[in-house]
């Protein structure tokens, strides 16, 4: 009797334990076999009194010791821990745990390393969950496939930078100059539509959260409406092909009036999009109805680009910078069509051309309202063959400078 | 005598039947003689049916104006009239009436000193025919801050500005809902400044150049510095910093300085630090540069090589092998060694890693028959390795990283195949051809550049213009898992482009343009990226995670502006993602977007933007499709009765569902500020300037999502103002 006792008991805890297993979805995923990768997963069901704890990466994986439950990184494999920078996970919904996987490079490079000595490519992302009622650890893994970075690997940013075409991080603009043009230059993997939304942060507004910074995607499902919202000055919609480099830019100076003095941040807000890659499938999990779209994923904060605008700004290298729109092109003569965007306030432009030794060998001067400019018909007659600069200014209505490009190559049938 | 310089060019007809060689030579020579002669001459200037012109005066003060009195009227057949002055095309401030040809240099006066004014004619097809040529002399100016800056300047000048903005800012208590996702502070009241000083000497080839830019807040969460440092992180910081000592083509640079033309090993890296760029002779330079691993701000790490293991050491010997004909052929070395720490620059988010490498690369650029034929190759060999990164070991014993020495390397040249051809009406076709090879190795990184690594790729490309049209073809190429490991996926793209830019308007009337047509710009992308085979082990299992996917996507713009008041654009754009793997036949996406933007200037003082976009998104896989639309208007009006007043808002709305009613998501806002600039002195160290601005914003969103069970409301709406002051 007491020997049935006993089985029966251990039959009971072992289904308990079984049925509190904690699962993982996506199971699998390619993962770029040179760069970072970015993966949305949704563990669950979470059983109450359990916590995540790290999560490893590692080339072999091993059941673990009992009473702990599921596989675990096999000792001398391990590639690295998922470290705090990159770990934004949160509890989501019903009982479950929403984690970006951020891969460094050096990870893939212990596992491309490990490959090219004729080991195995693949490895293994594993997530220790802990209770703290005394109840065993639990080891959840994901395989990693290491591939190409694009088609087929889920699609997610891993490196987004903001920038002008100035050395500075932070610019100065004189109120009713131009605005600084800006550009994303974004790595991604996988391939998909990237699709979001440029906001203002104007002056006297209350800054967003790290948490609002996040893409759409890598945050609960349930949390994303709660996203702390700005003024919008500007929507896009790329597609990505699978190429792994984008540049996204905002011509700030068309869609924001920045009229009141003070700082500025421009918020780069990026939207969760159908990606069949990086889909989460809750049901399959057990937290919920569906699958949650993950596409544009990311372990980190989309950057904010900070910008002053102020009353006076001292003349030289200031951005308020005109941004030459165009290179020049052929005009009606076979001579260079130099054309820049208007200046609020100019009352007059120059054009100046100079040779490799800086010295100023060509300029004209145009009124407001004249964007665009034809050299004479025998500018290149006379300087076919040398290596020649171009750039704008503007001047106010004193002649006073008001803003300039910054010089940029000029070609011949460029 | 009637005709253009451009119209007598050289005529030379080598004497074909020269008995000996010397006699040939004899004869071709004064036939080339003759044809020079024959150049010079047309080189000279022309009379144009007995045009001419000559200066009323040959000595004239900065301002005054520059008169020339012309021997008749210009006629329509003769075009239209452009002047030069020395260097300097003054023809659209240029006034002419009946028999003179005037130019008002008070805007732009003309530097002290001898200058030649030359006056052409210019024909209906822009060719420039030389009418006279004088000298002038200009008497010295009596600066008055007046005179426009002249770049070649022997004057020494010294300007010393600097620059404070005061910020008082204000917020009313926000009111939101749920009411917890209130800010903290709320209400709050800060103060902001900011403060630039600028010193600038310069003296013909000479110059000394710096500026500061300084920036503070009241409020410690605003402090620059404070995502790195918290509560450690100063009120008052350095935002940016330069300073620049140049003499000829001497330059030393200390701040924020960017370099590196390196394509795999250093390329424009930007940070703080110092870079020195010493000439040696006319055709040799040879740079220095010492940074930081990463762009930062505050007066920490200053000189911005002080953080240890997170910096950069590089140097550049470039050479021009042609004095007197600059990038003709050019050859770079370069050599760098540097370290980073797992951080990321101040406007950059990354996964990143401890990192270290040491390298050396060549770089070959030119060109060839009058740059019609341009080229450019580069070598890098980098070694690199990871070094400890305490967060990702955390105490446990990892696998460790090997330090690879790996190389990329790539080439690529351009041909003007067809150069400047008439092809009728003014219009002249131009046809460049260009092929990319490159190829970077398995693990090749440097920390100077991002380079995709083990990819091998071949680009053509043909790009040209007809007239102001621009149109462009280009096929890639590339390959991967260039080491063939077996558990690796291995994959091939091919990408095929096409666009197009056409200004309708100009196309057919350079002179008289078309308001009503477009300036039209259209693309198109096809790629095909697909797995060579399913690997051997590497964890792969089933077919459907090798991939094969054809995806293309589209691009139509129409710009029209109609003068300086009304514009409107139009962009429709549409992509598919065409999985055909087994298993994934169905996964496919297709997107159509459509959006309307409209800029209208009614008034002078009035300003309004109004975009209108749709998109629409079907999942083939779960047969969802789903919509958004978005209007948004913006406006600004400088207020007519209220002076230095300025008015500005904007009301949008978004909304977004699908057909499966699983989603619907409505989104509101609304703005209105209104500020008023005032100013009191002139004098530059006495004046004071400032603004007052007040603003009011209401958001609202709204979210259902019937599949997850979820409705969110969010509102907010917050009166915010500020004061600010200008000092100098």
């Amino acid at each position: 009797m007491k020997k049935t006792l006993a089985i029966g008991t251990l039959i009971f805890l072992f289904c308990g334990f079984a049925a509190a297993q904690i699962a993982v979805n996506p199971t699998g995923v390619n993962v770029n076999s040179q760069n970072p990768t970015s993966v949305f997963l949704t563990f669950g069901p979470i059983p109450a009194g359990y916590s995540p704890a790290e999560a490893q990466w590692c080339g072999s994986i091993s059941p673990a010791p009992p009473p702990a439950i599921g596989n675990r990184c096999a000792p001398g494999t391990i590639y690295g821990t998922l470290p705090a920078r990159l770990n934004i996970s949160a509890s989501s919904g019903n009982a479950g745990f929403t984690d970006i996987m951020g891969i460094p490079s050096s990870v893939v490079r212990r596992a491309y390393q490990a490959a090219a000595g004729g080991g195995d490519s693949g490895f293994f992302y594993v997530r220790r969950f802990v209770s703290a009622s005394g109840g065993p650890d639990q080891f959840v893994a994901v395989t990693c496939r290491m591939a190409g970075g694009g088609a087929r690997v889920p699609f997610a940013l891993t490196n987004v930078e903001l920038e002008t075409g100035n050395p500075e991080q932070i610019v100065f603009v004189k109120k009713g100059g131009p605005l600084p043009n800006i550009t994303a230059n974004i790595k991604y993997n996988g391939t998909g539509r990237l699709r979001g939304r440029w906001e203002v942060v104007q002056p006297g507004e209350d800054d967003p959260e790290p948490r609002d910074l996040l893409t759409e995607a890598s945050i609960p499902v349930e949390q994303r409406p709660l996203q702390r919202r700005y003024t919008e000055i500007a929507r896009f919609s790329h597609f990505l092909p699978p190429v792994g480099e984008f540049k996204l830019e905002l011509e700030a100076g068309k869609s924001l009036s920045a009229v009141a003095e003070g700082r500025y941040l421009i918020l780069l807000r990026i939207e969760a999009v159908d990606d069949k890659e990086s889909s989460s499938n809750l049901a399959s999990v057990g937290v919920g109805n569906g699958t949650v779209r993950s596409g544009a994923v990311a372990s980190f904060p989309m950057p904010v680009f900070k910008f002053f605008v102020v009353g006076n700004v001292a003349g030289w290298g200031k951005t308020g910078d005109l941004v030459q729109t165009n290179a020049p092109i052929p005009g009606a003569n076979g001579s260079p069509l130099f054309a820049w965007p208007a200046h609020m306030d100019a009352e007059s432009y120059r054009i100046s051309v100079s040779n490799f030794a800086g010295e100023v060998v060509f300029s004209a001067i145009t009124p407001k309202g004249v964007l665009s400019y034809t050299a004479p018909s025998w500018f290149w007659q006379k300087f076919d063959g040398q290596k020649l600069k171009w750039k704008v200014t503007a001047f106010d209505p004193e002649g006073n400078q008001l803003a300039e490009s910054s010089p940029k190559d000029l070609l011949r049938g460029i | 005598m009637t005709g253009t310089r451009e119209s007598l060019v050289p005529v030379v007809i080598l004497f074909p039947g020269a008995k000996t060689m010397k006699r040939k030579h004899l004869l071709n020579a004064i036939l080339l003689a003759l044809g020079c002669i024959a150049t010079a001459v047309a080189a000279a200037p022309v009379s144009m049916d007995e045009l001419a012109a000559a200066l009323e005066k040959t000595e004239v003060a900065p301002k005054e104006a520059i008169s020339l009195k012309l021997s008749r009227a210009i006629a329509p057949q003769d075009g239209r009239v452009a002047l030069m002055i020395g260097s300097m095309d003054v023809t659209a401030f240029v006034a002419v009436e009946d028999e003179t040809v005037r130019y008002d240099a008070n805007r732009f006066p003309i530097d002290a000193g001898s200058h030649d004014v030359s006056l052409y004619l210019v024909d209906a097809n822009g060719a420039w025919t030389l009418v006279s040529q004088e000298t002038l002399v200009v008497a010295a100016a009596i600066d008055d801050g007046q005179q426009m800056p002249d770049e070649n300047s022997n004057a020494f000048t010294t300007e010393f500005t600097p620059n404070v903005s005061l910020n008082l800012k204000s917020r009313n208590e926000i009111l939101t809902f749920p009411t917890d996702s209130a800010p903290e502070r709320n209400p709050a009241t800060d103060l902001a400044g900011q403060g630039t000083i600028n010193i600038n000497v310069t003296k013909k080839d000479f110059s000394f150049r710096s500026q500061f830019d300084l920036a503070g807040s009241s409020f410690r969460q605003e402090a620059l510095r404070f995502g790195d440092l918290a509560d450690r992180a100063p009120l008052i910081d350095l935002s940016s910093y330069l300073i620049e000592i140049g003499k000829g083509r001497f330059k030393a640079n200390l701040g924020h300085v960017s370099f590196g033309t390196n394509r795999h090993l250093l390329s424009g890296f930007s940070s703080r630090g110092a870079t020195v760029q010493l000439p040696i002779g006319k055709q040799n330079e040879f740079t220095i540069a010492a940074v930081n691993g990463t762009a930062v701000v505050g007066f920490g790490n200053f000189l911005g090589i002080t953080k240890r293991r997170h910096n950069l050491l590089a140097t550049t010997f470039a050479r021009e092998f042609y004095k007197d004909s600059p990038g003709e052929l050019r050859i770079e070395l370069t050599a760098m060694s540097g370290s980073l720490l797992p951080l990321s620059n101040l406007n950059q988010g990354e996964i990143n890693d401890a990192e270290k490498s040491l390298g050396g690369g060549v770089r070959i650029a030119g060109f060839l028959a009058k740059q019609k034929l341009r080229y450019e190759a580069g070598f890098s060999r980098s070694r690199f390795t990871n070094p400890s990164d305490p967060l990702l070991e955390q105490e446990d014993e990892i696998v460790p990283v090997r330090t690879e020495t790996k190389n990329a390397y790539y080439a690529e040249i351009s041909y003007d195949i067809l150069n400047d051809i008439e092809i009728g009406g003014g219009k002249k076709l131009k046809t460049t051809g260009t092929v990319r090879f490159e190829e970077i190795a398995p693990l090749f990184r440097s920390i100077g550049a991002f380079s995709q690594a083990d990819r091998r790729r071949l680009q053509f490309e043909i790009t040209g213009n007809i007239g102001g049209a621009g149109f462009g073809f280009g096929n890639l190429g590339e390959r991967d898992n260039l080491a063939n490991i077996p558990s690796i996926l291995k994959t091939r793209t091919r990408r095929n482009n096409f666009l197009f830019n056409i200004p309708f308007g100009s196309m057919f009337s350079q002179e008289k343009p078309s308001i009503w047509l477009p300036v039209v710009s259209y693309n198109f992308d096809l790629t095909h990226q697909y797995g060579i085979a399913l690997p051997d082990g590497g964890l792969f299992t089933d077919p459907s995670q090798v991939p094969d996917q054809k995806s293309y996507s589209q691009n139509f713009n129409a710009q029209w502006t109609f003068g300086e008041k009304y514009g409107a654009g139009f962009t429709h754009t549409r992509s598919f993602q065409d999985n055909r793997q087994p298993g994934r036949e169905n996964a496919d996406l297709a997107t159509a977007s459509n959006t309307f933007t409209f800029s209208l200037r009614p008034i002078e003082r009035l300003n309004l933007d109004l975009d209108f976009s749709r998109e629409r998104q079907k999942n083939f896989e779960t047969a969802r499709i789903d919509r958004n639309f978005r209007l948004g208007t913006r406006g600004t009006l400088r207020l007519p009765y209220l002076k230095n007043s300025v008015l500005n808002g904007g009301l949008s709305f978004a909304l977004a569902g699908d057909d499966l009613d699983l989603n619907d998501t409505r989104n509101g806002e609304f703005d209105l500020q209104y500020s008023y600039n005032f100013s009191f002195g002139e004098q530059k160290f006495k004046k004071l300037s400032g603004q007052f601005f007040i603003r009011y914003a209401n958001r609202y969103g709204d979210s259902i999502d019937r599949q997850f069970l979820i409705n969110t409301l969010t509102k907010s709406q917050a009166f915010n103002a500020g004061l600010t002051i200008n000092l100098f």
